[in-house]
């Protein structure tokens, strides 16, 4: 699964293109390739073992892409640990993919940029696309050589914490703020989606943000990402034009992930991912809020 | 061995060697090969995957030598002898194969008609380069008396034309890659790759498949002969149970039984059981090294099968796999307590090897042989598989007055 010693870098981006994302029909052309590596993140228990993409490891995004117990983002030894599990080397282009739409996998991502990895791609379409096109699963983990990985810089800079975002909302600093949640959790009428435990004790949204629910960046179809044009129209509309840098967020963090893929990746904006999200700025006290529906906690 | 028995020795496995040191032997050999398999996974440049095409290796060779499962020994009985009890364990290998194959699939491709292959499985191109493959392994398997899994895991039990054999197939895998790049260019770069579940879907393939053998099986059972007289049935002790598995030879229907759970196992677990492609790899290096060969093949690693796979430095997973058959034989062989080396007569030697070139040849341009093609293909579902059976029966019947010839 790693790049044999010989093959550059360029080699592969004769291969899977020079773009963020790979496609379905390329991915399986390369199947059996040995040039790429590729991992499934998923959040659905047992998917993986039920069956992946030929060939593709596993990451479980609550154990190799998060600290635990800490809330915070994989320390670096330990992504340094994963990545050598994977048999990754600087060299490998990793193409990630998962359940409901990427998500998941479009944290991966976020996360190899930020130490550093380049080399990395979102399958279009993810998991869901290759089951609607019935293409083949298999269930054998595949044999990996480890590699010792190491991490030899740190980009913070994809990353907005709090103070940042305070300092957003109360007009000290100038950028866009982008909620992704629904227009439900947005307006303030409800503090989490249905079924959701993770609650914050203050509903509504960050001071200033727009609201551009992650699925809009999305056909409805398949789930792969709309065409760079439309993408483009569909955020300027809401005033996200590139013309200033950007802070995504959500919940949790994990959906904004795919709008900073989006607009990163895709788009070529500068933006930060907000991974604190809502479950931390909604419980943070002292800080703006805007709550057009007035929703309070036990009340209303 | 050779010098010492008279000529006129029918080539039968008789008893020769009995001695209690081969059971210990054989006990040895079995350590020896578990050791190694833990061995292969712990190593770093083997693995989990080759400790397991080890393991698989062994077992497959131990289960061709305990049932004497062999694809000319079947069909020999069946045209000679008018006993058809082992063609039916091959029937029941492939039932069982194909059925098991059939569960596997169905959890890795929802919907086969929507193009796509099952992952590994050698699924090969239709053309009549695989029925002409076929025929002349079948013809080869007459000439040298086996195909190239029993000459295999017949070297263990000491057969003399086994390893000319081989060699011969070694040779005529060379001429394979001499002739590839045409028989690529003009035939196999446009022949289809036919997936029997492709075309209606899952039920439909094993329906046909099953039903067709079923009616096969039907008709053979006029040449299942009558039974010997019932023994006086022995309560099972430990001690009897022991001798029915290592020392006697098993009942065809088990080995068809083993054979297709253990085809299913390999393609589970890695790669579909085949035994040329190591072979198919000694040809390419032989063959560059005398300057045989064209600068390129073309195509050949397009193709599902016993391809050539990357030059590695290591032992590659298929020389492991059969190396381990070749131990598993030998386990098998001297752990009946008794090895029965063949004595041919004279004219069985170019035979054999004129054989093994037409194994080797038919082999290579089939992309596999009974394992690969024939056996993994089938229960693979692929078209190609059932060309390589039918042209394969017809080449072993058409050349087998030949063997009669070398055993006069």
């Amino acid at each position: 699964m790693t790049l044999t010693q010989n093959q550059s870098y360029h080699q592969v981006d004769h291969f899977v293109g020079n773009t963020p994302l790979i496609y379905l029909k390329r991915l399986s052309e390369l199947t059996g390739s040995t040039i790429l590596g590729k991992a499934e993140v998923s959040i659905v228990d047992g998917l993986y073992e039920e069956g992946h993409i030929p060939g593709a490891s596993n990451i479980s995004w609550h154990t190799d892409l998060v600290d635990n117990p800490n809330r915070d983002i994989v320390t670096k030894e330990n992504f340094e640990k994963l990545m050598s599990r994977l048999g990754v080397t600087p060299d490998t282009t990793v193409v990630l993919y998962g359940d409901h739409d990427n998500w998941f996998a479009a944290w991966g991502v976020w996360i190899f940029k930020v130490y550093g990895h380049e080399n990395v791609k979102l399958l279009d379409g993810g998991r869901r696309k290759w089951l609607a096109e019935d293409r083949p699963l298999d269930t054998i983990t595949p044999d990996i050589r480890p590699t010792e990985y190491t991490v030899s810089e740190v980009h913070l800079d994809t990353r907005a914490l709090l103070p940042e975002v305070v300092a957003v909302a109360e007009g000290r600093t100038d950028a866009h703020l982008v909620d992704i949640r629904s227009p439900d959790e947005y307006q303030g009428r409800v503090f989490a989606p249905a079924g959701i435990q993770e609650l914050s004790i203050r509903a509504g949204h960050v001071p200033g943000a727009v609201n551009v629910p992650w699925v809009a960046a999305v056909n409805p179809a398949d789930g792969t990402f709309r065409s760079a044009e439309e993408l483009k129209t569909i955020y300027a509309e809401q005033g996200v034009d590139g013309s200033k840098p950007v802070i995504v967020y959500c919940r949790i963090g994990e959906r904004s992930a795919h709008t900073w893929f989006v607009l990163s990746q895709i788009l070529g904006y500068e933006v930060k991912q907000y991974d604190g999200s809502w479950t931390e700025y909604g419980n943070v006290v002292g800080v703006p809020i805007r709550n057009p529906a007035g929703t309070v906690w036990t009340g209303k | 061995m050779s010098d010492a028995v008279p000529a006129e020795i029918p080539q039968l496995h008789e008893p020769e060697l009995r001695s209690p040191l081969l059971r210990l032997f054989a006990l040895g050999l079995a350590l020896a090969a578990v050791y190694m398999t833990f061995r292969l996974h712990g190593h770093e440049n083997y693995g989990r995957a080759a400790s397991w095409v080890f393991l698989l290796g062994l077992a497959f060779g131990w289960v061709l030598q305990r049932a004497r499962f062999c694809f000319f020994c079947m069909l020999r009985d069946l045209f000679e002898g008018k006993d058809s009890r082992a063609a039916l364990a091959m029937l029941l290998a492939l039932i069982v194969g194909v059925t098991a194959h059939t569960v596997l699939f169905t959890a890795w491709i929802r919907n086969p008609m929507a193009g796509h292959l099952p992952p590994r499985a050698f699924i090969g191109p239709v053309s009549w380069v695989v029925g002409l493959g076929g025929f002349a392994f079948g013809a080869g398997m007459s000439m040298s008396g086996s195909c190239i899994s029993a000459h295999l895991y017949r070297l263990g039990e000491g057969s003399l034309l086994a390893p000319i054999s081989i060699f011969g197939a070694l040779v005529g895998a060379v001429l394979g890659l001499m002739f590839w790049n045409p028989l690529y260019l003009r035939v196999l770069q446009d022949a289809p790759i036919v997936w029997l579940p492709a075309w209606k879907g899952y039920t439909a393939a094993w329906a046909l498949v099953t039903v067709a053998l079923g009616l096969i099986a039907w008709g053979l059972l006029r040449w299942v002969p009558a039974p010997a007289p019932i023994q006086t049935r022995q309560r099972p002790t430990a001690g009897r149970v022991l001798h029915a598995i290592f020392t006697q030879r098993w009942p065809a229907w088990v080995g068809g039984l083993t054979v297709g759970l253990l085809s299913t196992a390999a393609l589970f677990r890695g790669q579909p059981l085949g035994v040329t492609a190591e072979l198919n790899r000694l040809a390419r290096v032989t063959g560059d090294a005398l300057a045989l060969l064209p600068e390129r093949l073309e195509g050949v690693d397009s193709f599902r099968g016993c391809r050539i796979l990357g030059d590695d430095p290591a032992l590659s997973s298929n020389a492991l796999f059969v190396i381990a058959l070749v131990v598993g034989g030998l386990i098998g062989a001297a752990g009946t307590g008794m090895i029965s080396p063949s004595n041919p007569k004279l004219k069985a030697y170019p035979l054999a090897l004129l054989g093994g070139i037409l194994l080797g040849w038919g082999g290579y341009i089939a992309l596999g042989c009974t394992i690969g093609t024939l056996l993994s293909g089938t229960h693979a579902g692929a078209a190609s598989g059932w060309i390589f059976a039918v042209t394969m029966v017809l080449g072993v019947r058409l050349a087998l007055p030949l063997r009669w010839w070398a055993e006069r």
